[in-house]
C-alpha cells in the first residue's frame, strides 16, 4: 500500500498493528516540524534534534496509548511540548547557576553565545529572525508557548486548545495578549514595526 | 473605540472572524483612525515576520540517531529481563526463590484442606457419614423383612 496518500491517523493505526514502515513515514513528516518547534524553546538546534528524537522515540514506545478520538499532531506536538518544558527548567536552572558563578567578562560572553551560534540570517522582513527569537524567549512561557504553537506552526485554536489543556476562549484571548505584549517588546528593542 | 476594542477587532479581524459587514466597518475605520492603523500595521508586521522566521530543519543524520535511540531502548529492555533471569540460573536469588515456593506450596495445602468453603476436604468426610447411615437404614430394613418367628430365633441367640 502507497503509504504517502495515508493520513497520520491511519499511519499510527498500522503501526499499532505492527508495521514498523509506517512509523519511518510518521518520522519524515514530523522531523522537521518537531525540530522547528523546539527550536524557538531552546534556541539550540542540537538540544531541539535531541528533543525531537525523544518525541518520536515516545510515539514508539507508548504507540498503544493513541487512540483514535484525537488528532495524531495533537498527540505529538503534547509530548514535544511537556519535554520542552522539561528542558526549559533544565536550562534556566543550569543558566542560573553558572552565570552566577562567573566573571563580569565569562557573563557577557554566555548572554551573547546565543546570538554568535544562531543559524538564523536576516530575512526580507520588517523585523529580523535574531531579535524575534530574543524577544519570544524574554516572553512568559504561557504566552511563548501558544505563540509558537499559533503563529509559526499554524496549528488551529482547537488543537491548541487540546494539547495545552485549556479552554478554547483562554487560547483565543492568550493569543492576543502573548502578540501585543511581544509587540511591545520588540519595542522596546527598537524595532520600528509600521 | 477604547485601546482593548482596538486590540479585540485588529485580532478579530486578522482571523478573519467578523461578518461582511463588520469588516467594512473595520475597513473604513483603518482609514480614518490613525491609531488603529498604525496598531494594526504593527500586529500585522510581527505576524509576517514570525510566518517568514526560517525553519530549523532535521540533519540528514536524524533516523540514524533515532533508531540508535530505539536500539538503546530495546537492548536495556531486553538486558533488564536478560538481568532478572540471568540472576535466577546463576543461583543468585535462589534461597529466596525456594522459600517463595515451598511457602506457597504450604499456604495452597492449608487452604485447600481447612477452608470451611472449600467443599473438597469435607465431601470425603459427608461421603463417609452417608454410607454408615445406608448400612444401618440396610439393617433395619432386613430387620422388618424377618417374621415374629425368626425375631424370636434371633433373640434366644
Amino acid at each position: 500500500m502507497d503509504k504517502i496518500s495515508l493520513t497520520d491517523e491511519e499511519l499510527i493505526l498500522a503501526f499499532q498493528d505492527g508495521d514498523r514502515d509506517a512509523f519511518n513515514h510518521i518520522v519524515e513528516r514530523y522531523k522537521d516540524k518537531l525540530t522547528n518547534f523546539l527550536y524557538r524553546f531552546t534556541y539550540d538546534i542540537d538540544a531541539a534534534q535531541d528533543l525531537a528524537q525523544d518525541t518520536l522515540l515516545k510515539v514508539y514506545i507508548n504507540k498503544d496509548s493513541y487512540k483514535e478520538i484525537a488528532k495524531f499532531s495533537t498527540w505529538v506536538y503534547t509530548i514535544a511540548s511537556n519535554l520542552a518544558k522539561t528542558e526549559l527548567r533544565k536550562i534556566k536552572r543550569r543558566k542560573t547557576y553558572t552565570i552566577s558563578d562567573l566573571s563580569t567578562d565569562d557573563r557577557e560572553f554566555v548572554l551573547h553565545r546565543s546570538d554568535i551560534e544562531s543559524f538564523e540570517d536576516e530575512e526580507d522582513t520588517l523585523v529580523s529572525g535574531k531579535i524575534l527569537q530574543k524577544c519570544l524567549n524574554v516572553l512568559d512561557d504561557e504566552f511563548k508557548n501558544i505563540i509558537i504553537l499559533r503563529d509559526i506552526q499554524e496549528l488551529s485554536y482547537d488543537e491548541i486548545s487540546k494539547i495545552l489543556k485549556i479552554p478554547l476562549g483562554t487560547v483565543k484571548s492568550r493569543i492576543n495578549r502573548g502578540r501585543f505584549k511581544l509587540k511591545d517588546l520588540l519595542k522596546k528593542e527598537g524595532v520600528v514595526l509600521y | 473605540m477604547n485601546c482593548n476594542n482596538y486590540e479585540d477587532k485588529i485580532i478579530s479581524y486578522i482571523e478573519n472572524e467578523l461578518t461582511d459587514e463588520e469588516k467594512a466597518q473595520f475597513k473604513s475605520e483603518l482609514d480614518s483612525n490613525t491609531d488603529l492603523r498604525e496598531q494594526y500595521d504593527e500586529i500585522r508586521n510581527i505576524l509576517i515576520s514570525l510566518n517568514k522566521m526560517p525553519k530549523a530543519e532535521a540533519s540528514s543524520d536524524f533516523m540514524v540517531k533515532l533508531n540508535l535511540k530505539i536500539d538503546n531502548h530495546e537492548s536495556s529492555l531486553t538486558d533488564k529481563i536478560g538481568l532478572f533471569f540471568n540472576k535466577i540460573i546463576n543461583y543468585d536469588y535462589f534461597p529466596q526463590l525456594s522459600v517463595g515456593v515451598v511457602s506457597l506450596v504450604c499456604l495452597f495445602i492449608v487452604t485447600y484442606f481447612w477452608n470451611p468453603n472449600n467443599n473438597s476436604g469435607s465431601q470425603i468426610m459427608l461421603s463417609n457419614s452417608s454410607s454408615v447411615v445406608d448400612s444401618i437404614d440396610h439393617e433395619i430394613a432386613n430387620l422388618d423383612s424377618l417374621d415374629d418367628q425368626d425375631a424370636l430365633i434371633i433373640l434366644d441367640k
